[in-house]
């Protein structure tokens, strides 16, 4: 029992770092490798503001969710955009992307690199979050726990319908199908871009926030391993499939808390993405394939 | 061109070369056959994930030669320490060493890490180029030859005084969490099995982890399923505070025994969460020898009244080890300085860390059991 709480909250937390990366990715073509440096950025601001100001912690979540999307929208504002201009096509574009989004993200890391010198790891300040300790059956579990597992299922969930049943929603997945009949009949691609981008920053920011609260503390290379995890999930999932993030995160977390059960750990890695090989041989297109008219 | 023109080209050129060797040549202070500047360069691990370890080192080291020049230890001659960033990055720290060949340096500090240090380490020796490092505990540093030092006390020497913690607070049943992408840190595994077993102590559960997994809760639950006396984390930076914080969140009621890595002010996101954890470091501020004495009260009078850490103190203790040496040695010839260096070990001088002493090229050092108590690591008496 105590394990599948551990095994729910590891794939929450994997789904929510990954959402905002399939968002992006099967919306708007971006592979965005910044995302976890955005992931650690938002920390970091979580972990100054604590600091210096002492919010609690229902404003450290908005302030984290804020400032990742903020840093997103950036991104995609000065680098994104003129990418996709210069570009002579969208195999280009996504190449570009790709490459400019790397710069990015070590840029992001020396900065937080830089700030964190004399606390290289960095959480909260203590009292920002009080945890609390439940029994239920022979297992332990916290407040910060249930947190995290619920927000990450809530998000899918709204992500899913905001997706599927809103104006904005549904012009998205039609950018992602044909962007230049988008443009035709008067969808404004840039905001809509934007906007997902903000989604997506915002996703990598709340992550951010519930993982140095669950984990205590992080360090700036903390991201770095997540987008590992991100990229097998999406991969596994289907590119731009929110409810394959949803199979792909809890499938990764269940495989490897099934090999930790059952080994000492050191295997871990190699055990849970030899399983996702096994998946993609038969399954290459992913668990939930995405048809190419419906890309979220 | 004719003759009379290539002639005064001639006498020219020789000139300017005449010239520049005198401009070139070092100046010698009066006394002690050294020059009066003596060059130091430190590739030390500024940035990247031991840039923490790095730039603490470097403020230990920037210390002990403010004080020497201050103090006059080498007469007339006053070291000059300049600084290129390895980045924890094995290729820019080999880089870096490559262009260190060469320019003279007198002596040369390493990388604390040892991925960096192992590749810089043969290129020092290679070149002749007398080499400190600090912390880098790995195989393969000091093997790359007698150009090679490392002026930081192994763990696994001091090790022991953590089982005999344990022995005396009736820890009979230990759980281990090791970080086995970290070669030391499975090397120090290994140490504590062994003294555990020797101990009579008896490890109950052996779990491991990759750098590469953010989240330890399914070994921490398999840990105190097994009903530990004590749990061990022995994992590095951010993951020893998750082990922590998990453990105690989570109800464990047991001791927390962990490696230096608990050290450095890494528990301080955890406040008083921390507070009785326990582990083994080669340096605490609250040591009473004369040099430490000495450097903890210069450290605080220059940095607002705080305490140094275990990193300062080993940057501090290796560049005092060099000055000695060059004063011993009268020169700054490679083959004399390494000469030095070796008798200097073997004689002894007093440090941060008490009387810092050499066995093979290789720092020896006693260490000393510390506590995480209300924000601060306090000896262990």
């Amino acid at each position: 029992m105590q394990q599948v709480i551990n095994a729910l909250t590891l794939g929450s937390i994997y789904l929510l770092f990954s959402l905002g990366l399939t968002l992006a990715w099967g919306t708007l073509k971006v592979l965005n490798l910044a995302h976890g440096a955005v992931f650690v950025f938002s920390s970091l601001i979580g972990f100054l503001a604590t600091r210096s100001i002492g919010l609690p912690f229902p404003l450290v979540v908005a302030l984290g969710m804020l400032s990742g999307g903020l840093m997103t929208l950036l991104i995609d504002a000065v680098v994104f955009r003129r990418v996709r201009r210069i570009a002579r096509d969208e195999l280009q574009a996504e190449l570009l992307m790709l490459a400019a989004s790397l710069g990015v993200a070590a840029m992001l890391l020396s900065f937080t690199r830089n700030v964190t010198l004399e606390t290289p790891s960095f959480g909260l300040t203590p009292g920002t979050f009080t945890t609390v300790l439940y029994q239920i059956g022979a297992a332990k579990v916290s407040n910060i726990q249930f947190i995290i597992i619920g927000l990450g299922i809530g998000m899918v969930v709204a992500l899913a319908l905001w997706v599927r049943h809103s104006r904005a929603g549904r012009a998205l997945r039609a950018l992602a199908f044909d962007p230049a009949t988008c443009g035709l009949m008067g969808v404004n691609a840039t905001a809509l871009s934007a906007t997902a981008m903000v989604i997506a920053g915002a996703m990598a920011g709340l992550a951010g926030i519930l993982l140095i609260v669950y984990l205590g503390a992080i360090g700036p290379e903390s991201g770095e391993s997540l987008m590992l995890k991100a990229f097998s999930i999406i991969v596994l999932g289907g590119v731009g499939s929110i409810w394959g993030a949803l199979i792909g995160a809890f499938f990764l977390a269940g495989a490897e808390s099934v090999v930790l059960n059952f080994t000492s750990g050191g295997y871990v890695d190699a055990i849970a993405f030899a399983m996702i090989i096994l998946v993609l041989l038969f399954r290459p297109r992913g668990l939930i394939p995405v048809q190419k008219a419906e890309r979220v | 061109m004719t003759n009379t023109s290539r002639n005064a080209f001639r006498t020219l050129v020789a000139s300017s070369a005449l010239v520049a060797g005198i401009v070139a040549a070092p100046s010698f202070a009066a006394d002690s056959g050294l020059p009066k500047a003596i060059k130091f360069l430190s590739i030390q691990d500024l940035s990247g994930i031991a840039g923490k370890p790095g730039s603490d080192t470097r403020v230990g080291m920037d210390l002990a030669v403010e004080e020497i020049n201050k103090s006059n230890l080498l007469g007339d001659s006053k070291i000059e320490i300049s600084y290129r960033d390895s980045a924890t990055n094995p290729g820019q720290g080999a880089a870096h060493m490559n262009a260190a060949i060469g320019q003279k340096n007198a002596i040369v500090f390493g990388s604390v890490s040892s991925n960096v240090a192992i590749a810089e380490a043969p290129i020092a020796q290679r070149g002749r180029q007398p080499t400190i490092f600090t912390q880098a505990g790995s195989k393969g540093i000091l093997e790359a030859g007698n150009f090679i030092y490392r002026a930081t006390p192994l763990q696994a020497d001091y090790l022991h005084l953590t089982v005999d913690w344990m022995k005396r607070n009736n820890i009979k049943r230990v759980a281990m969490l090791t970080d086995t992408n970290i070669p030391t840190i499975n090397d120090l595994r290994a140490v504590i099995k062994e003294l555990a077993s020797k101990a009579g102590i008896a490890i109950v559960s052996d779990e491991e982890s990759t750098t590469t997994s953010p989240d330890i809760s399914t070994q921490l639950t398999k840990m105190r399923e097994s009903k530990p006396d004590a749990a061990m984390p022995f994992m590095l930076g951010s993951r020893n505070v998750t082990a922590v914080s998990q453990l105690r969140q989570n109800g464990f009621q047991g001791r927390i025994v962990g490696m230096q890595g608990m050290g450095g002010n890494a528990l301080a996101p955890l406040g008083d969460l921390a507070d009785g954890v326990v582990w083994a470091t080669d340096f605490n501020p609250s040591q009473t020898n004369p040099g430490a004495v000495k450097f903890v009260a210069a450290y605080k009078a220059k940095y607002q009244g705080q305490a140094p850490g275990f990193f300062h103190a080993e940057g501090y203790d290796a560049v005092l080890f060099a000055a000695h040496a060059l004063k011993k040695a009268g020169s700054v010839e490679p083959d004399a300085v390494v000469k030095a260096l070796e008798a200097v070990g073997n004689e002894g001088f007093e440090g941060a860390g008490g009387n810092v002493k050499f066995v093979g090229r290789q720092q020896q050092g006693a260490g000393v059991v510390v506590e995480w108590r209300k924000g601060a690591e306090v000896p262990v008496r």
